[in-house]
């Protein structure tokens, strides 16, 4: 192929980004038969780059053109972004819990955020077909606050010391927890082995156990069926006709100017690169950013409050095994309204695997220790250690954005800056998590406890769905409402956060979109 | 003298094939290089530092400021080459860096973070004892360190705040002591690892 040729290919669709959603969604449309290419702009990780090592495993974050985090409570972006193939489901944990009913209709029920377009009832049969597809180990019947559906295809994960010892507090304080409903293997699956249990998940699993890395999978189907992956592929911009239609994208490869034209697009980078994108596709006919008719491209950015509480036991709690998602999970007390004050729900992710070092490790929280103290320390926690993690939802709010910078990457295309308070309702929230993790490791027999401050994990919102085009940017599909041909994908469409980990959802609305692409093929490319 | 690293080489691994002992065995590396008198030398940081290898952009003062408050911020992260290891990380590009401030959100390049926060240290230590960081008791560091890490500490002038870079370099403290299948061993922890790295770093 001539280097002109190569500069002005055609597909049926271009997908930005080859995370989870892009990967999936690559999957469908070509084992459909669309040709499809797929642009990443970070590296083309396989399995053996996922090297066992809280050091090795920082190449797997972001490193990426810098995003500017600000506000009151700055987002963490750099520890919870991927880069890459696989994005950042290449390192997450697989933990897949469904969002509950009442998460689609927080207006309804409780006067604040937003319905979202569609029920839980809608989702059902995608959340269904995908824990059947990646595999998911877990006890539905131990879940009492779990949405109705099909039962796990796996038993449980197996637990270690260090779970039995914090359910104690749990069990002592009546609070009802389960067996984490996880996307990793608790026997072979589907011609992949079991896991191992060495708690290394976090730096990204090779042995092909935790299905929901999008290598694993996905993208190893959607190569069979033609499409091609490219990485260190910059999409700088959407390119659109004078009718407003999606043509293609404008990207930059070894240091050339490409284009790539397509009948359809689909954004699937992340809640901050998908509205950069957008923005940064302004034209002379939409001065306001691709979209963006609504106002909204950016808008609604949300993230989960986080707590990571330790305790310290004096017993052997092996805490180097298992899973880094969690042995057990409760979404016991999930009401949005239960706690005075508050609002949101929470989530427990109960005995993690956790290693020394890094910043979800043993010895970073007690930034209180140094030298030979920490050393004495970190001898009794490295064997006795009891960790609970709490996700706080937070409601949507309009003034957490995501904007572009005035800072241009090497491309000349602005960067993104992300602004996040969480707002007092939501502090409240946080509180409430802290004092209960504290009670319940007390309970289970902690001698000491100490947790994290008020962090971030997850992202969701920016380009929210909904009906209306005024109040939303994409209706369910993902589709946009200024273009009937360019899509989005992934938890930027999420217009509630709920307290559950997004990828489950994200993996349903993706299955659920590509059905409707497919369907509707004709009307959408025309 | 010229340093330079290596990226690991791509393997691909499928499901059919996969086991962890497969896995140990297909692993492959990266690690600093030194070019010495023409011949490529493959040194651990521990070795680099005693065999006084280069620490750019550290200057000398710097790299014993450093190595000194590694070596309280963990019982041995100095002495194990905390200098050698940002050090080295520091010279790669940002993305490919495997330093815990990747994740801090803090803007690259790093390297004026950390020289920052030394020299606002050894100013420091100068105002309060009339010496640099690396002349003062063992006492007065340790106290010293201890005050940075809750920003009682005084004359800390154009550079991050005091108990963010005492976070960041305890971690990276941290990592060296703590975060190495030896630092495991020494704790009698197993490492089980699926794809050992067969550096440290």
């Amino acid at each position: 192929m001539s280097r002109m040729e190569k500069q002005s290919e055609s597909f049926d669709v271009v997908i930005v980004g080859a995370g989870l959603a892009g990967a999936l969604a690559a999957d469908r449309l070509a084992t459909a038969g669309k040709s499809v290419l797929v642009l990443e702009a970070g590296p083309g990780w396989n399995m053996g780059d996922l090297v066992s090592s809280q050091i090795w495993a920082r190449r797997i974050k972001w490193g990426g053109v810098p995003v500017e985090s600000a506000g009151d409570h700055p987002y963490a972006h750099n520890f919870n972004a991927g880069w890459g193939f696989g994005g950042a489901a290449l390192h997450h944990y697989g933990t897949w819990p469904r969002l509950q009913e009442e998460d689609f209709e927080m207006a309804r029920r409780y006067g604040k955020g937003f319905d979202w377009p569609i029920g839980y009832g809608a989702l059902r049969a995608h959340y269904d077909r995908m824990q059947r597809e990646v595999g998911l180990s877990g006890d539905a019947a131990a879940e009492p606050w779990r949405a109705p559906g099909e039962a796990y295809p796996m038993p449980p994960l197996k637990t270690f010391r260090q779970a039995e010892v914090v359910k104690r507090g749990f069990d002592a304080l009546g609070i009802k927890i389960a067996p984490v409903p996880a996307a990793i293997n608790s026997t072979e699956y589907q011609g992949r082995p079991a896991c191992l249990y060495d708690g290394w998940c976090d730096a990204g699993c090779p042995i092909y156990a935790l299905g929901g890395n999008p290598l694993v999978i996905w993208k190893p189907n959607a190569e069979a069926a033609g499409t091609d992956f490219r990485s260190d592929a910059t999409v700088t911009r959407i390119l659109t006709d004078g009718q407003g239609k999606a043509t293609g994208v404008a990207y930059v490869q070894d240091g050339e100017n490409r284009t790539a034209r397509a009948k359809l697009v689909i954004v699937a980078a992340n809640p901050i690169q998908t509205p950069r994108l957008l923005l940064a596709s302004a034209n002379e006919s939409r001065p306001r950013g691709l979209a963006n008719s609504s106002g909204l491209v950016g808008r609604y950015f949300m993230t989960h409050s986080l707590i990571n509480s330790f305790g310290l036991f004096n017993e052997e709690t092996e805490p180097h095994m298992g899973v880094s998602s969690a042995s057990y999970y409760s979404q016991d007390n999930y009401t949005k309204t239960a706690r005075p004050g508050a609002f949101g729900s929470y989530q427990w992710l109960i005995a993690p695997a956790v290693k020394p070092n890094d910043l979800a490790g043993i010895a970073v929280g007690r930034a209180d220790l140094m030298g030979s103290k920490l050393d004495d320390f970190m001898k009794r926690a490295v064997k006795g250690t009891g960790l609970m993690i709490g996700m706080g939802e937070e409601k949507p709010d309009f003034d957490n954005r995501v904007e572009l910078s005035d800072d241009k990457d090497q491309y000349g295309m602005p960067r993104a800056r992300v602004v996040h308070r969480f707002d007092d309702e939501a502090v409240a929230l946080w509180n409430h998590m802290k004092s209960e993790s504290e009670a319940v490791l007390r309970a289970a027999g902690a001698t000491e406890t100490w947790t994290s401050p008020m962090a971030t994990a997850h992202m969701m919102g920016g380009t929210i769905m909904g009906n209306d085009p005024v109040t939303s940017v994409t209706d369910s599909y993902g589709r946009t409402h200024d273009c009937r041909n360019l899509f989005i994908a992934g938890s930027s469409t999420f217009p509630t956060s709920g307290a559950s980990n997004p990828t489950f959802t994200i993996a349903a609305l993706t299955d659920r979109a590509c059905g409707h692409i497919l369907e509707n093929w004709d009307g959408l490319t025309a | 003298m010229t340093n330079q690293t290596t990226k690991r080489p791509a393997q691909d691994l499928t499901a059919a094939t996969i086991s962890r002992r497969r896995l140990l065995a297909a692993a492959g590396g990266l690690t600093l290089g030194f070019m010495i008198n023409g011949r490529q030398v493959w040194l651990s940081p521990r070795e680099a530092r005693a065999e006084g290898m280069p620490v750019a952009p550290f200057t000398e003062a710097e790299a014993r400021t450093l190595t000194r408050l590694g070596n309280i911020l963990t019982v041995n992260a100095g002495d194990e080459g905390l200098t050698h290891f940002i050090s080295a990380q520091l010279r790669k590009p940002t993305s490919e860096s495997l330093l815990i401030l990747r994740y801090m959100d803090v803007p690259p390049p790093h390297d004026g973070f950390y020289k920052a926060g030394l020299t606002a240290l050894d100013k420091a230590a100068m105002a309060r004892h009339g010496a640099g960081f690396a002349a003062i008791t063992e006492a007065d560091a340790q106290s010293l360190v201890a005050d940075m890490g809750t920003g009682r500490i005084e004359n800390w002038d154009n550079a991050p705040p005091a108990p963010f870079f005492y976070f960041v370099v305890r971690a990276d403290a941290i990592d060296v002591t703590y975060g190495t299948v030896e630092g495991f061993a020494r704790m009698d922890v197993p490492y089980l690892a699926h794809i050992e790295p067969d550096t440290k770093w």
